[in-house]
């Protein structure tokens, strides 16, 4: 019983001493199977700057908490998912802000006793949150004047220096940009007699929300470095109308499409979502998915939902939370059934709503159609998860890569194997039968990993193939089955 | 003086009070109009939309998926394409791909 000890004061008597610290807390990153990717408008965050985010609080941190921004749409409905006990969204969201040519700082230059503008405020972020912001400049007290940064009526910040030590507006700038979250300042007038006092609002802060192919274009190349499973771009609503309007975002998202094969063609493989305007009909998401027919992409098709948080939303805004309730689901399950708790089904423009004959129209044309059912909790539904792959080609059956699940899948487990044998193998060993070997079972150890989640059906073969070692290369065959969600059951009932 | 410069000789005040029709003109006044301008450009080949878009990069410099969505843009629906209107597609459907834009932003 010697009890605790401290390492600069030795104990005198012998004996076994213990002590504990607290060690820092390891946060673990979301695997890439659960992120989803999501860019956005919104008005406060930063800019082109790819952020993973682990929680919705994280975005709130980053972005602010305005109510209804794009952005918090698009980052609480990822990690929303289906919204039920157990049946959440996305493990990680991969957030990135973007905004088109009017994004701008709110600012405001501040005047010197002599009604000169001395020293300029500018928003850290661009965007019409900063609108709020004051910068509130008190009297000069003993040389010394305080400058504080309100966010509506609360302080947020507060600063002070001294007004007869040059260079003053400089020192204060100085501070100010070196710890504000709200601001950065930026000497106009040098002056030794500080600031008037007064109160001065930040203005013309410009989300940049309107938004061209040029942004997109410049936005798609953000996530190219980084793993996600799902790409979720808000709010694009691919329509079939020959307005312009209709051409020009039915060509953003042929960029979108034409870039997520691109990527998978590199070996950075995901599936994106997209989806339709509000109020869609049936025609229009049928001839969206025949236009994509493309195995690493999801559309979803529906006139939208009313959310009991945000409103209308059309199914390209659902983007994101289908999105996440399919990284929820991952390689193990399907998303047939999957749920979007706190909405209702809106009608289409013809004041109507899908037959059941429709959803069967959608799920063969490889739509992710929405479907209200008798559960109350929460009635708005997938009807069956596909993708818009339905040529069914001989060495390209629909059954394998129609299924969002299988697709999930082939595209993980060439990730973690590129991953594991990039990591451990190559340029590290020399071509032999034991590296062929070793590496067959490093590939078939990533198999197991998915037989034992339902990803893969168990049974999955891995052989090396004969080769030379001559060459730089081995080869490896691999046979999997995946494993099949239940879709249907059938009960034969005998009644008396 | 023979007889076809005196024929021409007496003709020419006729020629300046009205001009002539491209039939009316005598063959020499053809070759100096044929002469003066540039000479006509060849017409451009056309080539495969389907060979492009994979191409895009080297023909273009542009990333593929950038040509799609400016095919879509344009409403390009030719299965069959110029490089130059491909080139003009791109640039519409993205400003910034513009030479001036480039040539500004370099300065920049």
């Amino acid at each position: 019983m010697a009890g605790t000890f401290s390492p600069t004061i030795r104990p005198v008597l012998p004996g076994v001493y213990t002590r504990y610290e607290a060690a820092k807390r390891t946060t673990l990153p979301p695997a890439p199977g659960g992120i989803v990717a999501v860019p956005f408008t919104n008005d406060w965050g930063p800019l082109d700057s790819p952020q993973l985010l682990s929680s919705f609080a994280q975005f709130e941190q980053l972005y602010g908490d305005t109510p209804n921004t794009p952005g918090r749409k698009a980052v609480y409905g990822a990690f929303q998912g289906e919204g039920l006990e157990g049946f959440g969204g996305a493990s990680g969201v991969l957030a990135v802000r973007f905004a088109g040519t009017t994004a701008a700082k709110a600012t405001i230059s501040v005047n010197n006793p002599a009604a000169a503008p001395a020293i300029r405020f500018d928003a850290l972020y661009e965007g019409s949150r900063a609108n709020t912001l004051k910068i509130v400049t008190g009297p000069i007290v003993a040389n010394t004047q305080e400058v504080s940064v309100l966010d509506g009526t609360v302080e947020v910040e507060s600063f002070t220096f001294l007004t007869n030590v040059a260079p003053a507006l400089a020192t204060l700038a100085a501070t100010v940009n070196a710890s504000s979250d709200w601001v950065r300042a930026t000497v106009l007038v040098e002056g030794v007699t500080g600031l008037i006092a007064a109160t001065s609002a930040l203005a013309a802060g410009n989300d940049g929300s309107a938004l061209v192919a040029a942004d997109w274009t410049a936005v798609l190349p953000l996530f190219d470095n980084d793993d996600f499973a799902f790409f979720a771009p808000f709010d694009v609503p691919w329509a079939s109308g020959a307005g312009a309007p209709e051409v020009a975002t039915r060509a953003i998202a042929a960029s979108i499409v034409g870039w997520t094969q691109a990527q998978n063609d590199l070996g950075h493989r995901f599936t994106t979502v997209t989806g339709g305007a509000l109020g869609e009909i049936v025609a229009d998401c049928v001839a969206r998915s025949q236009a994509i027919a493309n195995e690493n992409v999801i559309t979803v098709g529906s006139p939208g939902v009313d959310d009991e948080q945000f409103g209308s939303m059309s199914s390209s805004q659902l983007v994101p939370r289908v999105a996440g309730i399919f990284a929820q689901r991952g390689e193990g399950r399907a998303a047939h059934f999957a749920r979007l708790a706190g909405t209702a089904l809106r009608l289409t423009t013809g004041g109507t709503t899908y037959s059941t004959s429709e959803h069967e129209t959608l799920v063969a044309a490889g739509v992710v159609s929405l479907q209200r059912d008798r559960y109350q909790v929460a009635p708005v539904r997938i009807v069956k998860s596909v993708n818009t792959y339905v040529a069914d080609a001989a060495l390209k059956p629909r059954a394998v890569y129609g299924n969002p699940k299988f697709m999930l899948s082939m595209q993980q487990f060439a990730n973690d194997a590129e991953a594991e044998i990039e990591r451990e193998m190559v340029g590290k060993t020399v071509v032999s039968n034991a590296t062929r070997e070793a590496a067959a079972a490093r590939v078939l150890r990533l198999a197991q990993g998915r037989e034992s989640n339902g990803a893969f059906q168990p049974g999955t073969i891995v052989t090396p193939r004969a080769g030379s070692d001559d060459d730089e290369f081995v080869d490896l065959d691999v046979t999997i089955a995946f494993g099949r969600a239940l879709a249907q059951l059938f009960i034969h009932g005998k009644v008396r | 003086m023979p007889d076809d410069e005196q024929k021409q000789a007496t003709s020419r005040p006729q020629r300046a009070r009205t001009a002539p029709t491209p039939a009316e003109q005598p063959p020499e006044a053809a070759v100096a109009v044929a002469t003066d301008a540039a000479p006509a450009p060849p017409a451009e080949e056309t080539i495969p939309v389907a060979y492009l878009i994979p191409r895009a990069e080297a023909l273009l410099g542009v990333p593929s998926w950038e040509l799609q969505g400016a095919l879509v843009a344009a409403q390009v629906t030719d299965e069959q394409i110029t490089v130059s209107a491909a080139k003009a597609a791109v640039e519409s459907f993205n400003p910034m791909r513009a030479p001036s834009s480039q040539d500004l932003s370099e300065e920049a």
